[in-house]
């Protein structure tokens, strides 16, 4: 991949703008042309060596793209819509996006014979840069692909600093170009960037101010989601359900939308709900091995352990791309150990290798020496426990991470660390989601009177700190 | 779609089928000239006649596309995709679709007073414009001028000719012709365009700007 600045250089030897291309860019570009249909690769790639094209990959699968991109980052992608049964560009971009493989800077254009791609694009939140409708000719798939690098190339410092973490500057920077001269043909594109970056910087109220203004343009469902998230951030529930099920009705094969209602749910302890939404989802997409993942995670919160366990195995047998295989393998022994089958629980562990440990951040590993622990049970279990105790008490643990410990904790009789990782589970932003499971764990050690009375704590301190 | 439409939809269908399939026709006929013309060592034929072919084959696309425009409108309650789209780019699509008048040494400008983004269904009211652009070009004299302007009713896309204006009687879709039929989507286009209540709409007048017909596409 071309560094942004590089790129820009292309179009504009001397000064950087994205209004003029002087000099021909394409040659400099790495493609990658994604496209079951051997016919329509050779169609695409003639177009692209017709534009002055040098550098023309191809991929023929889901899979066969995610390693090619994985193995040499493209500067273009260009992908046809349908990918084969049961996969989609469309589902590929959003997988390639959520897991952080594909950064923003990559152009991708979708090719569709299907005008009711369309729909899909006005409603989903992560769209491709641009998107053609079969048939084309060459030089109408040059000036999409101008435009769109045109775009990148506008918004390259903005895309870096968003991929940094650096919400605060990326959003000067959203500032800045809003206010410059060739701003013109991105200003909805710089509102959408304001709202989705105001979310992801946690800055909550501004985002549901931004996605507000939007809808009072038009209301996008990805817009009436975004406030959806707001909302559900802001503890404003009912709102957030109100407006999911508005973009549900308004798109109900907006499967993302699915996901945030069930995501609702669970904030408000409904995993049963939850869990209904989501087997409903997944049945319509069978092959979307993330939901599944998530699924299996609210059947856990759900108690339905069994389903929870299959999915993830499912998830494990299927998922050849975007699965970190220790993460899902870790869930796997947790998933055993719920439902009381420690014999898979040690299998699933005897396969871990060193390799795969090391790609674990410290939490994890703590967390997979805490689910050791568990599984080897007894003396051996309680030694492995003692290594890791005071680091427990001392890291901060994801909830899952925490709940695990909470077990550990009471399988080895340490009532104080289990009460202290409880409170700080119950006064988080998790509280909603783990109370149930708590309250499970304690019962499981037969001290549900123990938990009640640390809720009261827990209850009586918020009352003070309130006064 | 009403009752009422959708006896109209099926004769635009019909149409359409049969327009594209004549210009398949004309495309295979002219890749049988241009072989022969390489047989025979023409490459001058030959590439004239391949030119010939590409634009058949565009125009069939062009006509398979309105097609596809019309049975959305049968097929869906509400078939358009709003998107954010920026004016200018707009109105650089539809004139990149219609090739055909410039060869015809008729002069096609543009002036675009919108400066920036309007929330429509890209691929239709591009449809529309290539459409009316069609039309124009084949009455035009000299001139054909596409334009896009913000209204106090909405966004308003004009493309005016200096040719002799439209026929007392508007052709329609009844008739089968090429115009008939975009004219009817065009119509349903402008109708499926709403904000606040408001919906699109489509005039059609003679004495415009340039003296000949004027298309003006009006979205809320």
């Amino acid at each position: 991949m071309l560094e942004a600045d590089v790129l820009a250089s292309l179009f504009d030897e001397k000064q950087v703008s994205a209004q003029r291309i002087p000099v021909d860019p394409h040659k400099q570009l790495r493609y990658l042309v994604i496209d079951d249909q051997e016919a329509s690769r050779q169609t695409l790639k003639i177009c692209i060596q017709s534009m002055g094209g040098f550098s023309v990959d191809q991929a023929q699968t889901f899979n066969e793209a995610y390693h090619r991109i994985r193995g040499l980052m493209p500067d273009v992608i260009i992908c046809d819509y349908i990918l084969g049964p049961g996969r989609t560009g469309q589902q590929m971009l959003e997988e390639l996006r959520r897991s952080d493989t594909l950064p923003d800077t990559v152009a991708f254009l979708m090719v569709t014979a299907e005008r009711s791609y369309e729909q899909v694009v006005s409603a989903v939140e992560l769209a491709p840069d641009d998107y053609i409708i079969k048939p084309f000719t060459p030089e109408a798939l040059r000036t999409r692909l101008d435009r769109v690098i045109r775009k990148k190339i506008f918004f390259r410092h903005f895309y870096e600093l968003k991929r940094k973490g650096d919400f605060d500057r990326a959003l000067a920077e959203l500032d800045a170009l809003s206010d410059a001269e060739d701003s013109r043909p991105y200003r909805f594109d710089i509102l959408r960037a304001r709202a989705e970056t105001m979310l992801k910087a946690g800055r909550d109220q501004d985002a549901l101010d931004c996605f507000t203004g939007i809808i009072d343009i038009h209301p996008f469902p990805w817009a009436i989601a975004g406030q959806a998230r707001a909302l559900q951030r802001l503890n404003r529930y009912d709102e957030a359900h109100e407006a999911v099920d508005s973009v549900l009705a308004a798109a109900p094969n907006y499967f993302d939308a699915y996901d945030l209602k069930a995501d609702i749910c669970c904030d408000l302890g409904e995993f049963d709900k939850a869990q209904t939404i989501l087997q409903k989802v997944a049945e319509r997409t069978p092959r979307n091995w993330q939901r599944k993942r998530i699924l299996s995670n609210v059947a856990k919160l759900n108690g339905d352990f069994e389903t929870a366990r299959t999915l993830i195995e499912e998830v494990i047998a299927n998922d050849r791309i975007l699965g970190v295989p220790i993460r899902d393998r870790i869930a796997l022994v947790r998933n055993s150990l719920a439902s009381g089958d420690a014999a898979l629980a040690q299998a699933t562990l005897g396969e871990l290798s060193p390799a795969d440990r090391e790609l674990l951040t410290p939490a994890e590993q703590l967390n997979l020496a805490c689910l050791e622990a568990m599984t080897l049970g007894g003396e051996a279990g309680e030694k492995q426990f003692e290594r890791i105790r005071a680091e427990l008490g001392r890291v901060d643990l994801a909830a899952e991470e925490a709940l695990d410990a909470i077990r550990a904790a009471l399988q080895f009789s340490d009532r104080q660390l289990a009460d202290r990782l409880a409170e700080t589970l119950l006064t988080g932003p998790d509280a909603k989601r783990a109370f149930h499971t708590i309250l499970d764990v304690f019962r499981k050690h037969e001290m549900e009177d123990h938990f009640r009375q640390l809720q009261r704590v827990i209850a009586a301190r918020r009352m003070e700190r309130k006064r | 779609m009403t009752q009422i439409d959708q006896p109209l939809v099926v004769d635009v269908i019909a149409s359409g089928i049969h327009d594209a399939k004549n210009s398949m026709f004309d495309a295979l006929a002219r890749i049988g000239i241009a072989t022969q013309a390489i047989r025979e060592d023409r490459t001058d034929a030959a590439l004239t006649a391949l030119a010939e072919t590409e634009r058949a084959v565009v125009a069939s696309a062009e006509r398979l596309s309105k097609l596809m425009s019309a049975y959305r409108l049968a097929r869906h309650e509400n078939p358009v995709s709003m998107l954010p789209v920026d004016v200018r780019e707009l109105l650089e699509d539809a004139m990149m679709r219609v090739t055909a008048g410039r060869e015809n040494g008729i002069t096609l400008d543009s002036h675009c007073g919108v400066d920036g983004f309007w929330i429509c269904d890209r691929e239709l009211v591009t449809d529309c414009l290539v459409n009316a652009l069609q039309n124009a070009l084949r009455s035009a004299r000299t001139t054909v001028h596409i334009a896009a302007a913000a209204t106090p009713e909405g966004l308003e896309l004009t493309v005016a000719d200096d040719g002799p204006g439209f026929p007392p009687e508007l052709p329609s879709h009844a008739d089968g012709s090429q115009s008939g039929v975009g004219l009817f989507i065009a119509r349903r286009i402008a109708e499926l365009h709403s904000r606040h209540g408001r919906h699109g709409h489509l005039d059609l007048k003679n004495g415009g700007p340039l003296g000949g017909a004027l298309f003006r596409l009006v979205l809320p």
